[in-house]
């Protein structure tokens, strides 16, 4: 099962991959459409510059207002016509590229008329400046805001137009564009050099931009297209999630059946546990009687010892008894007819005697032969008692393997309840 | 057609702007000699030179600074005593109290005349806020006109290099060259109505004499 859950990831991998491959063709024809990969920007710095155009505006105004507010005629005074010039050329100058910005952004028309107003712009700030060099800054600054186009026609068009008003205000109007009455053409082109070392410079950087722009267009059109076609397999991808879903699922049943025999396992070590430890028990009790009857033993050997005693002293008083019975067997003979009788005593005293003494040696053996087994009883009890030490000290051991088991067991039943909890979720 | 009437649009409100701006003053009598009915004093010691302003007039600051450079350059030995005619409606002296008036008090030894109505103005035929007139010791015109190129405009002018001359090397200037500025008189004569020059003559109309 895992095995082709495997083989089914990889399977959908491979033909994501030559999804991805075949979306550079796609992306690579789409790179010819300028609009498409830099509409976005056109349009966004189309409206920047309708918020910078309407501040230009109300900022000619405002300049105009405070430099010259008004004209007099002795003590009467009216609006300088600076002021009404600045509200007609600030809605003049304004009013088509903020049109054009609402209206049409991103257009190459709107483009070129936003990039003729910043000149224009710029031309007027100059003059109002009284050609003063430091106004000239406008001119660049608006070139590297015209740059954020990332397009070389604007900061050409740019280019041309301050280019006219500096070659005509240079020839008939030179203190309006250079502070002074008499500029010769060396002038005009000292400025033309900058502004053209400006382009140069935004030129090179609106190229390599313009091709980041498409590298970055090109990669996130791959994604867009994988993402596409991922939506596509929504159906092969809810296939496979199910089949993942039943891969869990079939785990998660294997780690509870694993936890259950854990624990069934880790009681029944419990019970084994349990039993050794009665086993132990039983050999220590067993133990303990043993000794008491190796003890019970030796203590029977001494008494068939003190019968042996005993009997030897039986067996001499019978032979005494016999000898005492041949004495009395002569005295008989001697006495004739009158020791008869005793004569006959005496031979039965005699034959007592003799049986007594027969009796007492069969006691002896008698006594001996459980002398000897008991010998026995006592070795083979001690030998017991030795096995029963080594079976105790086993189980001891045993008892603590069990015990290590015990707790392996109890952290694996943990662990697979972890596993099926996770994989549940 | 929509960008066509805009380019229009915004050339004509420029060229309309740019002709307002290099229009001068109406253009007047100018007295050729010290006038005798004037209540300004002339020197027999140095020459005279006058400047008339109107203390409001925004354009009037350029030939401030501009007659302050000239000054700078001259010897002080053979520096013409300055007069400012500055205008100011009847009883009305606080007109005096301007930024042209306080430039004009930086000037040393300077003059600041309070010319009532436009009286000493009129006088000396001067209708424009910024015409300057030096007169030699005798009393002869030596030069008669603006400081400056077009309205507000600082920096070098005809009338100015026409002025240089005339104070270094005791030029006299045989014509008038363009004031752009307000009317000093309160009947002043609107520009429209005047007689203008429109062209910024240069210093070779200047003739020297000893």
């Amino acid at each position: 099962m895992l095995a082709q859950f495997v083989e089914k990831s990889f399977v959908n991998s491979r033909e994501r991959l030559s999804i991805s491959n075949s979306g550079a063709g796609v992306a690579q024809r789409d790179s010819d459409s300028d609009r498409q990969i830099f509409g976005g920007i056109y349009s966004r710095v189309d409206r920047l510059f309708a918020v910078v155009m309407a501040f230009q505006g109300i900022a000619m105004v405002v300049l105009a207002l405070w430099l010259t507010p008004k004209s007099w005629s002795g003590s009467d005074a009216a609006i300088h016509n600076h002021v009404w010039a600045a509200v007609g050329l600030a809605i003049a100058i304004t009013t088509l590229p903020i049109g054009l910005a609402l209206a049409a952004p991103g257009t190459l028309k709107t483009r070129l008329v936003m990039a003729v107003s910043q000149a224009l712009v710029s031309g007027l700030l100059v003059h109002i400046a009284g050609g003063r060099i430091e106004m000239h800054f406008h001119i660049f600054v608006s070139l590297a805001f015209l740059a954020m186009y990332l397009d070389m026609k604007v900061i050409l068009a740019a280019t041309l137009v301050i280019a006219t008003d500096h070659v005509v205000r240079g020839i008939f109007w030179p203190a309006s564009i250079y502070g002074m009455n008499e500029a010769t053409i060396l002038r005009t082109v000292e400025h033309a050099l900058w502004v053209i070392f400006e382009d140069v410079i935004l030129g090179i950087s609106i190229f390599r931009m313009r091709a980041e722009r498409m590298q970055l267009m090109t990669a996130v059109h791959r994604i867009r297209e994988c993402v596409s076609q991922i939506t596509s397999d929504q159906s092969s991808s809810q296939d496979s999630a199910d089949f993942i879903d039943s891969g869990l699922q079939l785990i998660c049943d294997a780690m509870q059946r694993m936890q259950s025999t854990f624990v069934q396992v880790h009681g029944q070590s419990e019970v084994l546990g349990r039993t050794a430890e009665k086993v132990v028990k039983l050999i220590q009790e067993g133990t303990k009687n043993g000794d008491r009857s190796r003890s019970g033993i030796r203590a029977l050997r001494e008494s068939f010892e003190q019968i042996t005693k005993a009997v030897h002293d039986i067996n001499s008083v019978a032979e005494q008894t016999r000898l005492l019975s041949l004495n009395a067997t002569i005295e008989a003979a001697r006495a004739g007819e009158g020791g008869a009788g005793f004569g006959v005593v005496a031979r039965n005293v005699k034959e007592l005697a003799v049986k007594s003494g027969h009796s007492a040696d069969q006691i002896t053996r008698l006594a001996v032969e459980c002398s000897q087994q008991s010998q026995h009883t006592v070795d083979g009890l001690q030998q017991l008692l030795e096995q029963l030490d080594m079976i105790g000290d086993m189980i001891g051991s045993t008892d603590e393997v069990i015990q290590t088991i015990r707790t392996d067991l109890n952290d694996s039943a943990h662990e697979a309840q972890r596993m099926v909890s996770a994989f549940g979720s | 057609m929509t960008i066509g009437a805009w380019a229009l649009c915004v050339t004509v409100i420029t060229s309309l702007t740019w002709s307002y701006d290099l229009t001068p003053g109406a253009k007047a009598a100018v007295v050729r000699s010290w006038p005798s009915e004037t209540s300004l004093q002339r020197s027999d010691d140095s020459a005279r030179l006058l400047c008339f302003l109107h203390p409001k007039c925004p354009c009037s600051v350029a030939t401030v600074s501009s007659l302050k450079k000239l000054l700078a350059e001259s010897d002080s030995a053979d520096r013409p005593s300055l007069t400012f005619v500055v205008y100011s409606p009847p009883g009305e002296s606080s007109w005096l109290e301007t930024t042209i008036c306080r430039k004009c008090r930086e000037f040393p030894d300077a003059t600041i005349y309070r010319d009532e109505d436009g009286r000493e103005a009129r006088r000396f035929g001067s209708t424009t806020s910024g015409h300057v007139l030096l007169f030699s010791r005798s009393g002869q015109r030596l030069f008669t006109g603006g400081l400056t190129a077009s309205r507000g405009h600082d920096g070098p002018s005809a009338g100015q290099e026409a002025l240089r001359l005339c104070l270094i090397a005791g030029a006299v200037a045989d014509r008038e060259y363009c004031v752009f500025g307000c009317s000093v008189t309160s009947s002043g004569i609107a520009p429209s109505n005047s007689v203008r020059t429109g062209q910024i003559q240069d210093s070779e109309d200047l003739r020297v004499f000893r």
